[in-house]
């Protein structure tokens, strides 16, 4: 039995195709502008001198980010009306017949993941393809990936096969609501933040 | 930015009330006895501009919902949402005053009642912006994740509350005998808000809050509001500073304090919601 549903995602494989963007925009049905998941493209990066020769010292890779449905969900506890709740199976899905519309888990949400829906005037989010969970089929997104960079699972079970390392950047520090998401990193990533690299398509995402 | 004005209009007006509550009605209920019948009709005229003012803010944070005849769900998560919180302490607060204006109006003594709700009715008030204050204090959302946002909540009710006291009672006919000493606290405040606008604003103050790696897109931070904040709360600190200077006599040629005390507040109210837009627009959130 599954105690908690995580994604895995493995930065040194995604080309940043947005395959997985667009896997879910299709299943979901979402309307333009609206996205459950979303590939930044981090970039940055200096010239180095390396001997009496200055080079590029490039910083780029990708991030695929959906909702993490975190083990400690904030949107949930900030929901004045309760129209968040957690599944048995760790899956946190928003409840739009309950929502005021208050926008207040948007700004909650750390990984940014809670988008508003102008077509319902509520609030939406990944949800994991619960239904299609619940039939044994995988994500949209997972299912999509040509890289193979996304897997999902039982959270401890991701843990054994990939580690436990939650944090890229430009994510936020993992203690704000303990996503169930593993990332592995991408060579770049761990000089990115000293480096000033940045997200390099805001208006995309 | 402008998708916020009615969250500008709840936070600053909410505030304004809790002030204007404490630093008019504080006198009024809990300090020594003031003129005769003046007293009365003066707390019957307090209390209802609180209640008008909490009625106006209720109404105006409905435009901020997009399904706001939901809302009177909103005290499902009094657990672990402030927002919920913030609007239990709210209504609280509103419904102390109504009581107060219930005891005012039936009229049959009982000051010792008067004052035990007055006092709970401050304590609702207090809850009410400390709530909104933690309501915003959201690690997710670095620029208010400060000690600015509760400063900058907590001060806009002490000044504006202070402002509205030196210029109501200066207004009175009977002024009473602590009435000299509200102009100087509300230059005070004016100049703690200064103080922390300058120091502590996110984005802009010298100490502001420091970005962090982030999923949200940058807030935009724009100068000018936070240049109209500082001018706005220093010609209000300037006309107060002259109208302490003149003591009673003529300032420029405007007869008496109270009414460059009333310009003064309204320039504290205007520098405060500049400040206020430039907060909401450094969430992040996509319109």
């Amino acid at each position: 039995m599954v105690n908690q549903y995580a994604f895995f995602f493995d930065a040194s494989a995604c080309t940043g195709c947005k395959a997985c963007q667009l896997a879910c925009k299709d299943r979901n049905n979402l309307e333009a502008g609206l996205l459950w998941r979303r590939v930044y493209e981090v970039a940055g990066g200096n010239w180095e001198k390396r001997g009496e020769v200055w080079v590029p010292a490039v910083i780029a890779y990708n991030v695929s980010m959906a909702c993490n449905h975190c083990e400690k969900p904030v949107c949930a506890m900030s929901c004045p009306v309760k129209a968040i709740g957690k599944r048995d199976d760790g899956i946190v899905l928003i409840e739009t017949g309950r929502c005021i519309g208050c926008r207040y888990c948007e700004w909650a949400c750390p990984y940014n993941a809670i988008r508003f829906d102008a077509g319902t005037n509520t609030v939406s989010k990944c949800h994991f393809c619960f239904d299609g969970i619940d039939a044994g089929e995988a994500p949209a997104c997972v299912s999509a990936c040509p890289m193979r960079a996304l897997d999902f699972g039982d959270l401890a079970e991701l843990r054994k096969t990939y580690g436990d390392n939650r944090q890229i950047f430009p994510l936020p520090e993992p203690s704000q609501a303990e996503p169930a998401l593993i990332i592995k990193p991408h060579r770049d990533a761990a000089k990115a933040a000293g480096s000033g690299a940045e997200v390099a398509n805001w208006e995309e995402v | 930015m402008a998708g916020e004005w009615s969250l500008v209009a709840f936070t600053i007006v909410g505030q304004f009330a809790v002030g204007m509550y404490l630093f008019i009605g504080g006198p009024l209920f809990l300090g020594p006895a003031w003129p005769g019948a003046a007293a009365a009709g003066a707390r019957l005229a307090l209390l209802l501009a609180v209640l008008a003012c909490l009625a106006v803010a209720t109404g105006l944070s409905l435009f901020h919902l997009h399904h706001p005849l939901r809302a009177y769900k909103i005290f499902r998560n009094l657990g672990t949402s402030w927002l919920s919180r913030e609007i239990f302490f709210e209504l609280l607060f509103l419904g102390t005053t109504g009581l107060l204006i219930f005891h005012e109006l039936k009229n049959d003594g009982g000051a010792g009642l008067a004052k035990a709700l007055f006092v709970s009715g401050g304590l609702a008030g207090g809850l009410f912006i400390m709530a909104m204050s933690r309501l915003y204090m959201l690690p997710a959302v670095a620029a208010w994740d400060h000690p600015h946002t509760p400063l900058s909540f907590g001060l806009t009710s002490l000044m504006l509350g202070s402002l509205a006291s030196a210029a109501y009672f200066g207004l009175s006919a009977n002024r009473p005998d602590f009435y000299p000493v509200l102009p100087t606290l509300a230059l005070v405040a004016v100049g703690a808000c200064l103080v922390n606008a300058a120091l502590l604003a996110p984005g802009q103050g010298i100490f502001g809050a420091k970005s962090r790696p982030s999923l949200r897109p940058p807030g935009a931070a724009t100068s000018r509001l936070h240049v109209a904040r500082i001018a706005a709360l220093s010609g209000a600190a300037v006309l107060l500073v002259a109208g302490v200077a003149a003591g009673e006599g003529r300032i420029l040629g405007i007869a008496g304090r109270p009414v460059v005390l009333l310009a003064s507040l309204l320039l504290a109210a205007a520098g405060e919601v500049s400040g206020r837009f430039l907060f909401y627009r450094l969430s992040g959130r996509r319109s």
